[in-house]
């Protein structure tokens, strides 16, 4: 839905082409044709895999504006539906917003009275609500679900990081702070073998046995999926590709990290 | 009977709804911690006897070690919970507070939220100053047909055009840009 409008503006694309929404010194992964589903795209437009590898991403595919919009796209309807938080999709974010400043500039250089600058104005507000929803999305679950998050993160190694460093710092801060004021006003005037607070025992926990939505995008064979009834043996499921089902989020989860299924 | 006083804090919460804030109930939490001591002590001076042999006391201890448990539960479910509807509130009308919210808020709970605040910004300032508080739903215009509730005077838009909103005007303004206005109540949004 994100690049319908791209489409629309074919014919013209002189007005708006590539030269004039992306600047050339863009580093990293921004540099990328925004345009890959119109006509203007040779292969001269798209990166070459050597190129793609200097930038870290590792794709068989060349990495496009579109592409990246729909990946960016999935993760965040993953990270929506998803009960727990799923790990922080930086390149996508940087990106986008590299991509977002850009065009910004470039559809103010255009005449207001052409209908093309108000439809390319919109997609772009859509594009930046998909991208602060996001980033919305996970600070609220981080401010809901902070103790268990910063322990499961404390656990993972510097490569395999969920947050981003700005979500890590946030979290600590906010756990602090709450602990502070429950402090202040309640925790110190306890009596004293009462006084303390354990987080573990007290903290909400992700509900992770909530059923979810999936659609599987490649085909799974032997999928466990728990039982409720303990004399009932667990559940051995096979996914079709496309095929969509209704299951316990935790049975999926690890599939859904990988991207074998997404969240729908 | 015990625990009655931390169970009205949480029918405080329950009896407004679940996005109102109501009044901090400095009182009734004060009674509770009173409860508390008063439970503790007790219990203090029946565990001393118990130790001399009598156990005949420690089916009360037990009881009122429970109540003890519930009203630290309680007490404190009703401060986190107040905690988050002051943080959904702050993401409702922005970093300050109208008046007759703010007034419900008890000292440590605004200092809460001036630091909550800090870190917020901080968090927004590694992200180039990407605004996530505006933009709660999906954007289906450019432009708001907006009612002006109130005489504001002179109101300056990003292009640098300026727009006079007064009282029950009608305008026509980029949504990124009213949305602030709507939710302080200045402008109220026409729908069609």
């Amino acid at each position: 839905m994100f690049t319908s409008i791209y489409i629309i503006t074919t014919p013209d694309i002189e007005l708006i082409n590539l030269s004039q929404l992306l600047h050339p010194q863009i580093s990293v992964c921004c540099h990328l044709n925004i345009f890959k589903m119109s006509s203007m795209d040779t292969p001269s437009n798209t990166l070459q895999d050597s190129d793609l590898h200097d930038l870290g991403l590792s794709d068989d595919e060349p990495e496009t504006a579109t592409s990246v919009l729909n990946k960016f796209q999935t993760a965040w309807i993953n990270e929506k539906l998803s009960p727990e938080i799923l790990s922080y999709q930086g390149d996508y974010v940087e990106c986008l917003m590299e991509q977002i400043k850009h065009m910004d500039n470039n559809v103010r250089k255009l005449d207001k009275r052409d209908l093309r600058s108000g439809l390319h104005a919109l997609e772009l507000s859509r594009i930046k609500y998909m991208l602060t929803d996001y980033l919305r999305v996970r600070l609220e679950k981080i401010e809901k679900y902070t103790y268990t998050i910063l322990e499961a993160e404390s656990s993972r190694s510097g490569d395999n990081l969920f947050l981003s460093e700005g979500e890590f710092q946030f979290a600590k801060d906010f756990f602090g702070n709450t602990q502070t004021a429950l402090q202040t006003i309640a925790l110190r005037h306890f009596p004293r073998p009462l006084a303390s607070f354990d987080p573990a025992k007290m903290s909400v926990q992700p509900p992770m046995n909530s059923y979810v939505f999936v659609k599987a995008k490649k085909e799974v064979s032997g999928l466990i999926v728990p039982t409720h009834d303990p004399e009932e043996q667990d559940e051995e499921l096979d996914l079709e590709e496309n095929s969509q089902h209704i299951l316990p989020y935790s049975s999926v989860a690890a599939l859904v990290k990988d991207g074998t299924i997404m969240l729908i | 009977m015990f625990g009655v006083k931390a169970f009205e804090l949480i029918r405080d919460l329950t009896l407004t709804g679940p996005e109102a804030l109501p009044l901090y109930n400095s009182e009734t939490v004060r009674q509770v911690l009173e409860e508390m001591r008063v439970l503790y002590e007790r219990n203090q001076r029946d565990v001393n006897n118990s130790v001399n042999e009598d156990s005949s006391y420690l089916g009360t201890v037990h009881l009122r070690h429970a109540a003890l448990e519930r009203n630290k539960r309680c007490l404190l479910a009703y401060l986190v919970n107040r905690l988050q509807r002051i943080r959904d509130l702050r993401w409702d009308f922005g970093s300050v507070l109208p008046g007759d919210v703010a007034g419900s808020l008890c000292e440590q709970e605004v200092q809460w939220l001036q630091n909550y605040n800090r870190h917020l910004a901080t968090y927004m300032r590694g992200l180039d100053g990407l605004d996530l508080t505006q933009e709660h739903c999906p954007p289906k215009s450019l432009c708001l047909e907006v009612r002006c509730l109130q005489d504001y005077g002179l109101f300056e838009l990003e292009d640098g055009e300026q727009v006079l909103l007064k009282k029950d005007s009608i305008h026509l303004l980029p949504r990124s840009e009213c949305l602030m206005l709507i939710r302080q109540g200045v402008l109220e949004h026409i729908p069609h």
